[in-house]
């Protein structure tokens, strides 16, 4: 009796994912699950968060006391143009489309999300612009200092982390088309 | 203190309590704040910045009661009408009356509150028949003031930040308008309207008073306007507040309200003071007198970036100690300076400073340091090249 319940439980479980996926970082590269999609949304989003937040904690202990204490000028506005960036299209818009993603189809009695691998795909341009935004950090000049707007013409006087941050944001903007 | 209050309290009850918590609070708070422990926007100075001042604690009731009214169902209805007091949802489907109800309100309101906001708005711009209009320009990280017409017409100086670096650095102690101090202060006489034509040279900066309720975008390449007409003499203090790079917390505006006769002194001192300055651009100068004068003139204008002691900031404002440029050919030197460089913080000084400036300043930087060139250069030279 227990061992054919085991087998029926086995059984279950294998028609539930299909039994032929793919396992380990592969499972989650070619997944089309809108609830695996929705969960990786949520944790990249809640990296950044920590990342960003990391900054903005940057922000407040200069900004403890006047004067200058831990940091230069030009790096507080990099500290604050990346925070900028990365709470908006790295922590908030990410955990909007993980919710979206998790909830919808749970929501409206969908079996997944319309163009399940496109939206895998989605999610994969994050990380790259993640990168790319966080290591405009490590380049010669620094990050982009212009606050989050870029606004010309002092976007023309930042190095090439400026270009760095132009390209992540195009990326984290195609991922949300 | 506060623990004071409360010990007196004993046996007087609950209100000596609250009012001995009061006082500590406002006694801690009083404790923290250094300066002031101000939340609203500054008192007004002028007949606009008393209506903007209105228009907001206006619009601050309106969004309170609002606040309240909307909190107050919401609290009372999870209150008194939850599930486990045996309510019942209500089970209608729509309510046409109440549609039309909260529709017409908020539109009501809406209008109620453009009224106001748009007539300061309209009286904001109209910049028209000043009595006097000064052309105020953005540099990373200084503000140029030039009087345009009445009686200042042909003034024109550089407004740089006077706090000493030693206050930025924590190494003295803060003075009393630390970051919101500078040499030379633009000057307006009081009652009259003074109209500020706004534009930049390098990036986007913006020309900010809050006593006077303006705030107007300096964009390089465009010709913006605002204008004040202040009624009370005094110093009035304000930052540039477009983000403009690094030293952006650093080029206050501050302006001087004072009387009219106060006023024509000080156009005339100016006057007077322009006129001896201007050098003799036939003179010959030696090298200590060089040294002198281009060491003032680098302290203010270019230490900012290339640093006091000219290591730079590399790679964004690179090092004059041992350049290429500084120890290069000096005609390379002059045109840098002269004409700035495109896509950089590197402005064309030439506009900024007089020939004299310019041949100190650079005859400045190819001796100081460990730039022994031994070279002079004369403000001819620079007139010179100026012309190419």
């Amino acid at each position: 009796m227990q061992a054919n319940q085991h087998a029926a439980h086995a059984g279950h479980h294998a028609a539930d994912s299909h039994g032929h996926g793919p396992t380990g970082i592969m499972r989650w590269i070619t997944t089309t699950n809108h609830k695996d999609i929705g969960t990786m949304y949520l944790w990249f989003s809640f990296v950044m968060f920590l990342v960003g937040g990391a900054m903005s904690l940057v922000i407040r202990a200069e900004l403890m006391s006047p004067g200058l204490q831990y940091v230069a000028p030009e790096f507080y506005n990099q500290m604050l143009t990346l925070h900028a960036l990365i709470m908006v299209f790295g922590a908030i818009m990410p955990a909007f489309v993980g919710f979206a993603n998790w909830m919808i189809p749970l929501m409206i009695g969908a079996p997944d999300m319309a163009f399940a691998r496109m939206n895998n795909w989605s999610f994969w341009l994050l990380p790259p612009a993640a990168i790319l935004l966080t290591a405009s950090l490590f380049v010669p000049g620094g990050a982009a200092g212009t606050g989050w707007t870029l606004y010309p013409p002092l976007s023309v006087q930042m190095g090439m982390g400026m270009d760095m941050a132009i390209f992540a944001v195009h990326i984290l903007g195609m991922s949300s088309i | 203190m506060a623990i004071n209050k409360i010990n007196s309290c004993r046996g007087q009850g609950y209100a000596c309590l609250v009012r001995g918590f009061t006082a500590g609070a406002l006694a801690v708070f009083a404790g923290l704040a250094n300066a002031a422990w101000e939340l609203n926007l500054q008192m007004p100075v002028t007949a606009l910045a008393r209506r903007v001042y209105d228009l907001h604690t206006l619009l601050t009731w309106v969004i309170f009661i609002i606040f309240v009214g909307v909190f107050a169902v919401v609290t009372w209805s999870i209150i008194f009408h939850r599930k486990s007091r045996g309510h019942k949802a209500a089970d209608f489907h729509d309510n046409t009356t109440v549609e039309i109800v909260w529709t017409i309100v908020p539109t009501l309101v809406l209008i109620a509150i453009a009224f106001p906001a748009t007539s300061a708005l309209v009286e904001m711009r109209d910049s028209s028949q000043p009595d006097l209009t000064i052309k105020a320009t953005g540099y990373q990280w200084k503000w140029g003031y030039e009087y345009v017409t009445g009686d200042a017409a042909g003034v024109k100086f550089m407004s740089v930040m006077s706090t000493p670096r030693e206050q930025i650095d924590n190494k003295t102690p803060k003075g009393e308008h630390y970051l919101l101090e500078v040499d030379h202060p633009l000057v307006v006489p009081v009652g009259k309207k003074v109209r500020v034509l706004l534009t930049a040279t390098d990036v986007i900066h913006n020309w900010s008073v809050p006593a006077f309720a303006v705030k107007t975008d300096a964009v390089p390449g465009f010709l913006r306007d605002t204008w004040f007409r202040a009624e009370k003499e005094g110093t009035y203090r304000g930052q540039c507040s477009e983000l403009c790079g690094k030293d952006h917390g650093f080029m206050p505006v501050v302006v001087e309200v004072v009387s009219a006769e106060k006023y024509a002194t000080w156009v005339a001192q100016q006057k007077a003071a322009m006129a001896a300055v201007t050098d003799d651009p036939t003179k010959v100068w030696k090298m200590d007198e060089l040294m002198a004068r281009g060491e003032k003139v680098y302290t203010a204008n270019c230490a900012a970036c290339h640093q006091p002691n000219g290591a730079g900031l590399p790679p964004a404002f690179p090092a004059l100690d041992g350049s290429k440029i500084t120890k290069g050919p000096k005609a390379g030197h002059l045109d840098i300076v002269l004409k700035g460089k495109p896509g950089t913080a590197m402005a064309a000084f030439g506009a900024q400073l007089s020939d004299t400036d310019i041949a100190a300043v650079v005859a400045y930087e190819r001796n100081a340091w460990s730039n022994k060139l031994g070279e002079l250069i004369q403000p001819a030279e620079v007139k010179a090249l100026r012309g190419k």
